[in-house]
């Protein structure tokens, strides 16, 4: 019996690694970089759409993009006798309702109808105001001056102050924060002597009035006012009652039962079951019209039959051949198939001795039949990359980028002329060293499924061996920390900004051990530019020059599908702008 | 007790037994005589032949992927149809028997043998070997198995061991974790059994501990051992696809009947598409039935109280 | 007797500190930490040093076990590292719910599992036993996830006798009995498959030790005496025939608490074991170990338990 119990046990780890890849990384924290995304089949990270305004439907035969309900009649009964309410089914929140320390995209989700930030992201990736309805900011760009909208109040009724601003603020950096937000970083004046406890108050930040409040910073970059105004004020008399500077017990006591001033208030939160919410009357963009609102924990092996069923009103569903058609066939669903912020990579060893050579790299690119493996992977709904960025971003560029289409022919001509010739048994060597390659994989993946096989089938065609293992992702990770491998697969994902570490010499995303000064520059700049053309300009360019070099093999950027019941009317959802972005502004058609 | 009243008969059947021919011996004649016992032993001699053969005829090969003719239902080209990469699933069945059948029955018998080993002596003995053999597997069954599999798979990794040969420390694994349950079964049939009437007549022949173990005890103990390790078969096949995840078994496309049949796990694979799982379903099935099968004919040979027909 | 559990009770001393110190050494061995696995993208080298002296990772690992240690010692499992607060209080949060199925299925399943084990050894390769044989092993081929989402499909979905996932209907505002109604149709589903994935290999253990019994001479006797079949069965070979079961039944303790990962899972169920599994996949070492060790406790006290009653149920068994 026990034994059985225990084999059970282990029968979950496949479960286990879906699971980590929906905990793990997930964030939507909304500043710069890209996060890494375990390489997940069912990462729930939410929906998109072409950056267009409203939602427009996909041409024919296209397969990305929106396709509206067609039988409006089929919905069952469950669902139309829901009036004054709708269902969200999500992955199981954990219960952490405080955006500072939110970590997981179920409680962001969560949080995005609780707690307003000061700016908002925009459906191009820019961003605009939000509760703030004026932002200043100095000549020497140090000091942003932030004014709350008047009628900006928590749903307790009290109106949301400059001061809240400033105590959400030390909250941050206080010396016991443990949330994902890195905010020493973002270089605001004093904050340091406030985090070491040498000083009572944040000295860069100052309250003008009750509506005004200024921070100034020692350094900027593009980045700052997503920062600082990325911020959602929390309640100084709600949170602020047991708080004392170095200890947030207090505040993180508070987690299950949030308040804020955004278009919706909590009312019961069950772990693992549901969050239950009504509208908050006290919103500054007039109260929701979906009077109560639901998140209800579904699973992938659920999530559609509650769709059908009427049980759900909207889920993020796995894309693939078989669930879009089946969610098409229900007739109800309006059903948006989004691109990913994200791509899906190998990495290579740049400084292992194997990989240093920029032509070995360029050959295992050619060499790899990509668009076969994602083809057999997603269908019609991934598209192979060849640079890291969502097409759909302002900083997407494909001029002057190689697009390295299969060629097994050139691939050998490179890997002849980097020296490694092939051997009597059909493997190249070089200085008597095969050509042997181990590549280690998270199992569980539809890619990596697709991709092993063929990447085994056509490394051997160049006289390449390559030897696969599956592990755990965190075993993979540490593996790479360690500098200790060969190859691996993975994923990013990508945030609204294009600023990230991954490609700098030895930056804190940077997987591959990748160096190139000319990129290092080109990403300092565009960090330090606030010019939005001009960006573009230097980030296109950091892209050529990575694309040339072939750090890592870009594979593919995917989608991700958001299923609606029809009844629910005027979202406005992009690859940026998610789903509960607009939530507030949805109606029910009946 | 009711069992007093044949004391006698009890004491002279063992004593006969010792006597005369061996015991294992008998069981050899009685088990060739069993009709559904050899007919399962056959079932697994042709699933192994099928396994181990069945692919030299294959037209296909095990990397060979196929995109466009993904998912296609059996048929003339594809007998058992093929996978969401367009592999032939009839090669794919016949080469995971090779790996399931192996890791099936190598880590039952590995968890077998000690299980009932350390059982028995603990049950036997009592007192200090109980003791300790027993609060080894109370930690056993108390460490958690996840975190475990999870350093060893980076720790092999690390050794850069070639995944042909993790296959080995598979079964080894599984073997491992399976001990403990059997060896407690095992152990209180014993704490029974070294009470009853036979073992006082060894006693007063004045037996060897280990004869007293191996050659009246552990019999007695098998119906138990053959329960387990029918049902050990069956789980050891399905959670070596759990540990492959971890860097401890095979890697893909290697396939294994659990990984094949993980592989359908969502309800319009389940429903569409049966044959992706039926086939591998199907032969843990017949294994496991094929082990039960021989598994009772081994416990009739074994049996002590059966009369020497 | 109780000599014997007092003894049993102070060798659960030193295993416990054993498996204290391997588990906290495992977790150590494990590849990453709750910094690494959350994979946040702001995360620099400064701020994960910052984090691991916030949470105490920066100390030699000797210390950190000391620590922990103490901890425990006075009840204090420290804080979940996802979760952001006490270990104890997101144990018992889903625990109840896990236990919930858990131990409604440990009834049914012994239950149903004695019976068929009974009739089938009783009626051995009869039809019935065929097809009882049968069913087990079809049940134990497939993987549990599997037959879970069979029963969603045809009881769930085509015959909509019963929710397909969740404990409670979404937006229920109900108390008192409404409430009990509701968990209980949620449950209906899990349980069913949980118990029918148990009863396999309990009716297997039950069937055979029945049938060892029934071959014993005295059953044989009891016959002879022109006893009735059922008083045969029932009052001599049953209780016997129970006997190895015994052992198995205190394994369960653990068990009731330990949550169903996979079941957990395919039917949306808030229970301990996906939170569990959770807690291991980012590392949360605090909630890993709490739970761990938890489990350990249950472990061994389920031992205890199970040595005791095979110690009640056979007189013949002297225990020291």
């Amino acid at each position: 019996m026990k034994k059985r119990l225990s084999l059970m046990l282990v029968t979950l780890m496949a479960f286990g690694s879906i699971l980590a890849a929906c905990g793990g990384g997930d964030d939507t924290a909304k500043t710069d970089t890209t996060t890494p995304t375990e390489t997940a089949t069912t990462d729930n990270t939410t929906t998109e759409e072409p950056a267009a305004t409203e939602e427009e439907p996909a041409a024919e035969g296209d397969a990305i993009g929106l396709t509206e309900a067609t039988d409006m009649s089929a919905n069952p009964a469950a669902a139309t006798a829901r009036t004054d309410s709708a269902i969200i089914g999500t992955t199981a929140p954990q219960g952490v309702f405080n955006p500072l320390f939110h970590q997981t995209s179920y409680d962001v989700a969560i949080d995005g109808v609780i707690f307003p930030s000061l700016i908002k992201v925009k459906g191009d990736g820019t961003y605009e105001n939000d509760m703030a309805d004026k932002i200043d900011v100095s000549e020497d760009n140090k000091t942003y001056t932030f004014h709350i909208r008047d009628d900006a109040k928590f749903s307790d009724g009290t109106p949301v102050k400059a001061s809240d601003y400033l105590f959400t603020m030390k909250l941050y950096m206080d010396s016991s924060y443990d949330g994902q937000s890195d905010p020493l970083s973002w270089n605001v004046v004093g904050a340091s002597e406030y985090n070491k406890g040498t000083a009572k108050d944040i000295s860069g930040i100052k309250v003008v009035d009750d509506k005004t409040v200024s921070v100034t910073v020692s350094d900027y970059d593009a980045m700052t006012q997503v920062n600082l105004g990325g911020i959602a004020p929390l309640s100084e008399a709600y949170y602020g009652k047991g708080y004392k500077q170095g200890d947030l017990t207090s505040v993180k006591e508070l987690n299950t039962k949030p308040m804020g001033a955004g278009p919706y208030t909590m009312t019961k939160y069950s772990a693992g079951q549901e969050v239950d919410l009504t509208a908050n009357e006290n919103y500054y963009d007039g109260a929701a019209k979906v009077k109560n609102l639901i998140f209800k924990t579904t699973t992938d092996t659920t999530n559609m039959a509650m769709l059908q069923s009427g049980e759900t009103d909207l889920d993020n569903i796995t894309v693939n051949e078989d669930n879009v058609e089946e969610l098409k066939s229900m007739g109800f669903l309006d059903v948006d198939v989004l691109k990913n912020n994200g791509y899906g990579y190998v990495a290579m060893n740049n400084k292992n001795p194997l990989f240093t050579d920029v032509k070995v790299r360029q050959a295992l690119t050619y060499g790899l039949n990509r668009a076969e493996v994602v083809d057999a992977a997603y269908g019609p709904y991934a598209e192979v990359i060849n640079i890291p960025q969502s097409d759909v971003s302002w900083a997407y560029t494909a001029d002057k980028i190689n697009t390295y289409d299969y060629d097994p022919e050139k691939a050998k001509q490179l890997l002849d002329e980097a020296g490694w010739k092939v051997g009597s048994d059909g493997i190249r060597e070089k200085d008597g060293k095969k050509f042997e390659i181990n590549f280690s994989a998270t199992a569980e993946n539809p890619v990596v499924d697709a991709l092993i096989p063929i990447m085994t089938e056509n490394y051997q065609e160049l006289g390449i061996k390559l030897v696969t293992e599956t592990l755990d992702f965190n075993a993979i990770m540490e593996k790479k920390d360690k500098g200790d491998y060969e190859m691996f697969f993975a994923a990013w994902g990508l945030t609204p900004d294009p600023d990230t570490t991954v490609y700098i010499t030895d930056g804190a995303q940077n997987n591959s051990g990748y160096s190139n000064p000319d990129v290092d520059k080109l990403y300092a700049e565009g960090k330090k530019e606030l010019d939005l053309n001009k960006r573009k300009e230097i980030y296109a360019k950091a892209y050529q020059q990575i694309n040339a070099d072939a750090p890592e093999i870009l594979m593919y950027q995917r989608t991700n599908m958001l299923a609606i019941n029809g009844r629910l009317d005027g979202w406005d959802i992009t690859p940026y702008k998610e789903y509960y972005n607009s939530l507030h502004q949805v109606e029910i058609a009946q | 007790m009711e069992q007093s009243e044949n004391r006698t008969e009890q004491l002279q059947e063992q004593l006969k037994i010792v006597k005369t021919e061996s015991p294992w011996k008998i069981a050899v004649r009685r088990f060739t005589k069993n009709r559904l016992a050899l007919i399962g032993l056959i079932i697994l001699v042709i699933m192994f032949l099928i396994c181990f053969i069945g692919p030299y005829f294959s037209p296909y090969t095990l990397n060979e992927t196929d995109v466009k003719n993904k998912n296609v239902p059996p048929g003339s080209l594809h007998w058992l149809g093929t996978d969401k990469l367009g592999r032939d699933i009839m090669l794919r069945v016949m080469l995971a028997g090779r790996i399931s059948l192996t890791v099936g029955l190598v880590a039952t018998a590995i968890s077998v043998v000690i299980g009932a080993t350390l059982g028995a002596v603990a049950g036997f003995y009592r007192r200090y070997a109980d003791t300790i053999i027993m609060r080894i597997a109370d930690i056993f069954l108390a460490l958690p198995t996840l975190p475990i599999l999870i350093t060893l798979g980076a720790i092999l990794s690390d050794l850069k061991v070639t995944p042909d040969k993790r296959i080995y420390f598979l079964m080894l694994i599984i073997g491992i974790l399976g001990w403990v349950g059997l060896a407690r079964l095992v152990r209180s049939q014993i704490l029974t059994l070294r009470e009853q009437e036979f073992m006082q007549a060894t006693e007063a022949l004045g037996l060897r501990d280990n004869r007293k173990i191996f050659r009246h005890l552990m019999p007695n103990t098998i119906p138990i051992i053959i329960v387990s390790a029918t049902l050990g078969v069956a789980g050891a096949i399905l959670t070596e696809s759990a540990l492959s995840f971890l860097g401890l078994g095979v890697v893909p496309p290697t396939p294994s009947w659990g990984n094949m049949i993980n592989a359908a796990n969502n309800l319009i694979d389940f429903r569409k598409r049966p044959w992706i799982w039926i086939p591998p379903g199907m032969c843990i099935l017949i294994t496991v039935t094929a082990i039960n099968l021989i598994g009772d004919g081994l416990r009739d040979a074994l049996d002590p109280k059966m009369k020497n027909r | 007797m109780s000599q014997y559990i007092i003894r049993r009770l102070l060798q659960m001393i030193p295993t416990l500190i054993g498996i204290s110190i391997i588990v906290f050494a495992i977790s150590q061995m494990v590849p990453g930490d709750y910094i690494t696995a959350s994979q946040n993208p702001n995360m620099t080298a400064e701020r994960a040093d910052q984090l691991r002296a916030i949470y105490g990772l920066d100390k030699p690992p000797v210390q950190q076990y000391f620590i922990w240690a103490k901890n425990m010692l006075t009840g204090n499992l420290g804080d979940s590292f996802q979760h952001k607060m006490p270990v104890t209080e997101v144990i018992s949060t889903y625990v109840w719910n896990s236990f919930a199925i858990a131990i409604v299925t440990l009834i049914l399943s012994w239950t149903i599992a004695a019976f068929v084990g009974v009739f089938s050894a009783q009626f051995q390769y009869s039809f019935f036993d065929k097809v009882v044989t049968l069913l087990v092993f079809l049940l134990m081929s497939l993987p549990s996830f599997f037959i879970g989402l069979l029963a969603i499909k045809y009881f769930a979905l085509d015959l909509k006798l019963f929710p397909t996932g969740g404990m409670t209907s979404a937006g229920l505002n109900a108390s008192g009995f409404a409430y009990i109604k509701d968990v209980a149709s949620h449950m209906i589903l899990p349980v069913s498959v949980m118990t029918v994935l148990t009863i396999g290999g309990l009716t297997r253990y039950f069937r055979t030790g029945m049938l060892e019994v029934i071959r014993q001479d005295y059953i044989r006797t009891a016959r002879a005496k022109g006893l009735k079949e059922r008083t045969v069965i029932f009052k001599h070979a049953f209780r016997n025939a129970l006997l190895p079961a015994i052992t198995l039944l205190g394994f369960e303790l653990p068990g009731l608490f330990g949550g169903a990962m996979i079941l957990e899972r395919v039917f949306a169920w808030p229970g301990i074991g996906q939170i569990y599994l959770a807690s291991l996949n980012m590392r949360d070492y605090p909630l890993m170990l709490g739970f761990t060790m938890f489990l350990a406790v249950l472990t061994l006290l389920g031992n205890l338990l199970s040595d005791i009653l095979y110690g009640v149920a056979d007189p013949r068994i002297r225990l020291k």
